[in-house]
């Protein structure tokens, strides 16, 4: 019986809901800060070397932080069906899914990061390639963007929130 | 613990910025077309080298302050970059630019003294150096066993003497070149990383073929001086066997075979390989710059940049000296690496 209980409880919808919240966040939070944190040094150096680097710098580092503002945006809406009560297993599920999606794409934003070094160092090289570098830093957000719209079907699709 | 390629993200932002105020090919054409070293110096004055410069300028400009300026300028860029790099690769790195430079510089005298240079040409044509005092005070030997003798207080002070009569019975420098060689390689090994065995391997390379090709020329067996060691390891018994063209032809199936198939033609036509002693240096360079631009976030980025820095004091040096010495800014061009 007591195995069951656990079952059951861990099986709910609250449940796995919860943890696809946090695996959402939790993910792509620590790939958004390790983009952010290899970008951040570069920009740092590059600053360092020349004040002026430092707006083209300051772009290009922000990138890798949209992954978990995506993983974010996921977790509330999250959050806000288990809030609503009506949570089934199948929401639940559902649910976990949607943050296993977004949290696991959000390791892109690692990827992100050392791109958006390689050109704030190409920038702070010859600052008229600002507006190309750019582009490329933007490619890996894709897969991120990716992982976003297929959580947010999956949550509409559950009727999650 | 090995450093990771985020680890070198601060350094690659400080070596990119750096770049970005290297002096240009253009600028020193303009250079070359100054008119004094007044002029060269006040131009100086606007960039990173006015530190150093403000210190030596006075009523008078004296050329040798200037030229210490400027390797002081080198040092203070080198230990700052090097400060910035991750701590597990930083003592590496240091160990294999101090020591390439310094057994550079000690080979370069060797050669002036060899070949009876007065002592003033000799520092003229240094590389950038730490020790400056005794690399002054070693160019004044008379002779190469007082050079040696200079040395006494240094880790190679017995390298060169235990080659010294081997040096004494054939006449030639190579077995001194050698022994030096061979000791920068044995000091870098335990390097930790990977990329930077990859650098010690391929200087390895470099020094074997030097060497095997200079012994074949001056028939000097091989054996003795070779480096068992780098990518060419399997192949180094095969090379000490044969001929010039020989060794030429096992280079031609290797990642050196673009060389070598240049050198052959050279070698055939003339029976010199200087050019391709000189092509597999440049072919280092080129390793760094390739790799550096494959991997930024890495050594190579590191090492590309201290060379880069490296060929730009030297060409000042040499834009300095023969501004002094009144040469046309025509040959100052092409002295100009």
């Amino acid at each position: 019986m007591a195995v069951e209980g656990i079952i059951t409880t861990f099986f709910s919808g609250n449940v796995l809901g919860a943890v696809g919240a946090a695996i959402a966040i939790a993910i792509a939070g620590v790939s958004s800060a390790r983009g952010l944190e290899i970008a951040g040094n570069t920009a740092a150096g590059a600053t360092g070397e020349n004040e002026e680097n430092f707006s083209s710098a300051l772009i290009l580092q922000a990138l890798p932080q949209t992954q978990v503002i995506y993983a974010f945006i996921i977790g509330i809406l999250i959050i806000l069906g288990i809030m609503g009560g009506n949570m089934t297993p199948e929401k639940g599920f559902l649910s976990l899914m949607a943050g296993i999606a977004v949290g696991i794409t959000g390791i892109s934003a690692v990827s992100q990061g050392k791109v958006a070094s390689s050109s704030i160092g190409a920038t702070a090289k010859n600052a008229s390639v600002k507006g190309k570098v750019l582009i490329f830093v933007v490619m890996p957000e894709i897969a991120a963007l990716f992982g976003f719209v297929t959580a947010i079907m999956l949550l509409i699709t559950g009727q999650v929130f | 613990m090995k450093a990771r390629e985020g680890d070198y993200a601060y350094a690659y932002g400080v070596v990119s910025g750096m770049t970005a105020k290297l002096i240009d090919d253009k600028t020193f054409d303009e250079l070359a077309r100054f008119r004094s070293v007044e002029e060269v110096v006040a131009f100086l004055e606007g960039t990173d080298y006015e530190p150093e410069i403000k210190k030596v300028v006075g009523k008078t400009i004296e050329i040798e302050n200037l030229e210490s300026a400027l390797k002081r300028h080198f040092v203070r860029i080198y230990r700052s970059i090097v400060s910035s790099i991750p701590e597990s690769d930083r003592k590496d790195l240091n160990r294999i630019i101090s020591e390439s430079l310094k057994v550079e510089n000690l080979k370069i005298i060797m050669r002036g003294i060899h070949s009876g240079m007065e002592p003033e040409k000799i520092e003229e044509m240094l590389d950038i150096m730490e020790d400056e005092e005794l690399i002054t005070e070693l160019t004044k030997a008379k002779s190469v066993e007082e050079f040696i003798a200079g040395l006494e207080k240094t880790e190679y002070h017995d390298v060169l003497e235990s080659k010294l009569p081997e040096y004494k019975e054939l006449g030639n420098l190579l077995p001194l070149e050698n022994s030096l060689d061979k000791h920068m390689i044995d000091s870098w090994r335990g390097v930790v990383s990977k990329d930077l065995r990859r650098f010690v391997e391929i200087k390895t390379d470099t020094i074997n073929i030097r060497t095997i090709l200079r012994c074949k020329i001056s028939d000097i067996p091989s054996k003795d001086y070779i480096i068992e060691e780098g990518h060419l390891k399997d192949k180094l018994s095969e090379m000490e066997r044969g001929e010039v063209k020989d060794v030429l032809e096992i280079l031609d199936r290797t990642t050196y075979g673009k060389a070598a198939k240049e050198a052959m033609s050279e070698y055939e036509k003339t029976h010199s390989l200087i050019s391709f002693e000189k092509r597999l240096e440049s072919d280092i360079l080129t390793f760094l710059k390739e790799n550096a631009i494959l991997r930024p976030l890495g050594v190579f980025s590191v090492m590309s940049f201290i060379n880069a820095k490296r060929r730009e004091v030297k060409n000042l040096n040499t834009v300095v000296i023969c501004k002094h010495y009144d040469v046309p800014p025509e040959e100052i061009k092409e002295i100009l690496m």
